[in-house]
């Protein structure tokens, strides 16, 4: 797979309380393209970052609808990813690619 | 914290300071703590955030907070530790610091000098105990009688003298043509004031009312308004009233309306007044001398970074008064004008620019370079005496714990107030609002303090002199050394920023000086200018 398709389909970190929990069991936690599979994305995050990936979960969250004023919009869609790294793998989440 | 002492050179102390990096984590990390337990990050519950996190994200400007905060921390601990005060905010020079290595820096201090207060009672001075002559008194009151001069109407053919006043239409005319400001109804003339040329006053002398002449009148040569000078113009001039001068006699009337109750008590009233004027002249004088005398007992050296700012000080100031001096001279010929010539403000203007510019192309002369350099030198000696004088009144101060209480600061506003009548709230609550001023009001309150607790201690010899005498004093004084006057104007208290008015402005007291005098008053002054 070429770079600028890693990429395209790692989106983002997720930075939050419960994704840096995930540090206890060697697991970080991406925001992914929703269309990749968890093979794409395991090739992607091990050649973005020169890990190993042992496993990969994923999840899709459904955007809420969301009224403003009245009118009704939604939210987009997300597909996360949560990584689980190989033994004396680290990624740094904060400092990014 | 490793306090070594590198540099000890007169005022002059330096000391490196070194924190081991060890200390420096330390506090980084007490910092962090503290800060997690505080900061709101998106994703995170308050104070569940990561202290990892937190020293990615926020690692750089923490350390650089705590670097900043242990530099004060602990040049404020050196200063205790070494028992030195400051003349100055000390400088940190030569930081080096980077995670992990430890803190080191330069702390450049000048310290007050260890000012040894003399004996006063060593110092002999002299009151001057001013008295007050009935001649003088006489002297004054017919002063006052003469300014409460009454004109009274006359009889019809009375003619005019000296010391009365004429109600005249009047049209001048240059070479038969009306000039400007030439011409004039209903205007009170009064002989013998002097606010007219005097071959205009003279030709109305001995003339009657309803008389009508002409009387032709010659414009002096430096006369201010450039176009009349040396012309001759013929006025018309139609004599409406005569009201002759009746001197006010000096009854129980006069002193009534003088807010007396009489003759004998307006006399007092004069007599005290004048005395109080002496007394304040009689003290100046002593606390100048006081000043000149406590100079010379006290020598020690001057931390140079407060006798530069006081130097600046007055070399701006002086550098104004420099630049005034040929609009000020303008400025005379300005009123002189006024008097005459009530409608010539435009032209006059122009002229007061054109001056204005005359004076800064001859100014900048080559030969002006060496006069500066000895005038700089003379006020940096001058700078560097006020400076000392200032600390060492400030620590006779200090050391008597002579205060300014809250009262009497209360006390300073309120007559500040008193003397701006109609504006007193505005001029409180300025006060109120600027604690600076007030202490600007207060320093030479406590200036005075400090004073009169020294006098307390001088040697003191009373004479009686008359105010002749005195007078003549204080022009010998002045003649010996002509920057005297400046300098004894005391300096405020330390490190306050204390402009004591140069001998020139002292001799003018125009607004000028005054402004950049900042006594106080003449900041007063300015502020309800800028208002009105």
């Amino acid at each position: 797979m070429s770079l600028e398709k890693s990429y395209d389909i790692i989106l983002s970190p997720v930075v939050t309380e419960k994704s840096t929990q995930g540090s206890m069991w060697n697991q970080v936690t991406f925001r992914v393209d929703p269309r990749a599979s968890k093979p794409e994305i395991k090739q992607a995050v091990e050649e973005l970052f020169k890990v190993k990936v042992t496993r990969v979960n994923t999840l899709n969250q459904a955007g809420k609808v969301k009224r403003f004023r009245g009118r009704i919009g939604r939210r987009s869609n997300v597909k996360k990813a949560i990584v689980t790294l190989a033994e004396g793998h680290t990624i740094d989440v904060t400092t990014g690619v | 914290m490793q306090v070594t002492e590198t540099v000890s050179d007169g005022l002059k102390r330096e000391y490196k300071v070194v924190i081991p990096a060890g200390d420096m984590a330390e506090k980084f990390d007490a910092r962090l703590a503290e800060l997690q337990r505080t900061i709101k990050l998106k994703g995170f519950r308050p104070g569940k955030v990561p202290v990892a996190l937190l020293k990615k994200q926020f690692g750089q400007s923490v350390m650089g907070e705590v670097v900043q905060q242990t530099l004060q921390d602990t040049s404020g601990q050196v200063i205790t530790e070494q028992g030195v005060r400051p003349a100055m905010q000390p400088r940190v020079e030569e930081m080096s610091f980077d995670e992990g290595t430890d803190l080191a820096y330069t702390l450049a201090i000048e310290v007050m000098p260890q000012i040894e207060t003399g004996d006063f009672s060593t110092i002999e001075m002299e009151r001057l105990e001013i008295e007050v002559a009935d001649s003088e008194v006489d002297d004054a009151i017919s002063r006052m009688l003469e300014r409460s001069k009454n004109f009274v109407e006359t009889e019809e053919g009375y003619a005019a003298q000296q010391g009365d006043s004429l109600l005249v239409n009047f049209a001048g005319k240059i070479d038969g043509e009306l000039f400007d400001g030439g011409k004039a109804d209903d205007q009170m003339v009064e002989l013998g004031a002097g606010r007219l040329l005097p071959e205009f006053e003279a030709g109305l002398e001995g003339r009657k009312a309803g008389e009508s002449f002409e009387i032709e009148v010659p414009f002096p040569d430096d006369y201010g308004t450039a176009h009349l000078a040396g012309k001759t113009a013929t006025f018309a001039i139609e004599v409406k009233e005569v009201r002759r001068s009746e001197p006010a006699v000096l009854d129980d009337e006069f002193a009534r309306k003088q807010g007396t109750e009489g003759v004998e008590d307006l006399k007092a009233k004069v007599r005290e007044q004048l005395a109080r004027e002496y007394g304040q002249l009689a003290r100046q004088r002593m606390k100048r001398q006081l000043l000149d005398q406590l100079a010379e007992m006290h020598d020690f050296d001057v931390p140079p970074s407060l006798a530069d700012t006081e130097f600046r000080a007055i070399w701006t100031q002086v550098e104004r008064e420099r630049g005034n001096a040929q609009p000020d001279h303008d400025h005379d010929h300005h009123d002189h004008e006024h008097a005459h010539d009530h409608h010539d403000h435009e032209h006059d203007h122009d002229h007061d620019h054109h001056d204005h510019d005359h004076a800064h192309d001859h100014g900048e002369a080559a030969e002006d370079d060496e006069e500066t350099a000895k005038m700089k030198a003379e006020y940096r000696d001058i700078a560097v005496r006020r400076v000392r004088l200032g600390l060492l009144l400030s620590e006779v101060g200090r050391t008597n714990n002579i205060q300014v209480t809250p009262e009497d600061m209360q006390q300073v506003v309120i007559e500040r107030a008193r003397q701006f009548p109609g504006q007193e709230a505005r001029v409180v609550q300025y006060y109120q609002q600027n604690p600076e001023a007030v202490q600007e009001l207060t320093a030479p309150i406590l200036e005075d303090r400090v004073i009169d607790h020294v006098l307390a201690q001088v040697k003191v010899t009373q004479r009686a002199v008359t105010p002749e005498e005195f007078m003549a004093f204080e022009q010998e004084a002045e003649g010996e050394d002509a920057t005297d006057e400046a300098e004894a104007k005391p300096a405020k208290k330390a490190a306050a920023k204390k402009a004591a008015p140069k001998k020139k402005a002292a001799a003018k007291t125009d607004e000028a000086s005054a402004e950049a005098d900042k006594k106080p008053k003449a900041s007063k002054k300015k502020k309800t200018e800028d208002e009105a």
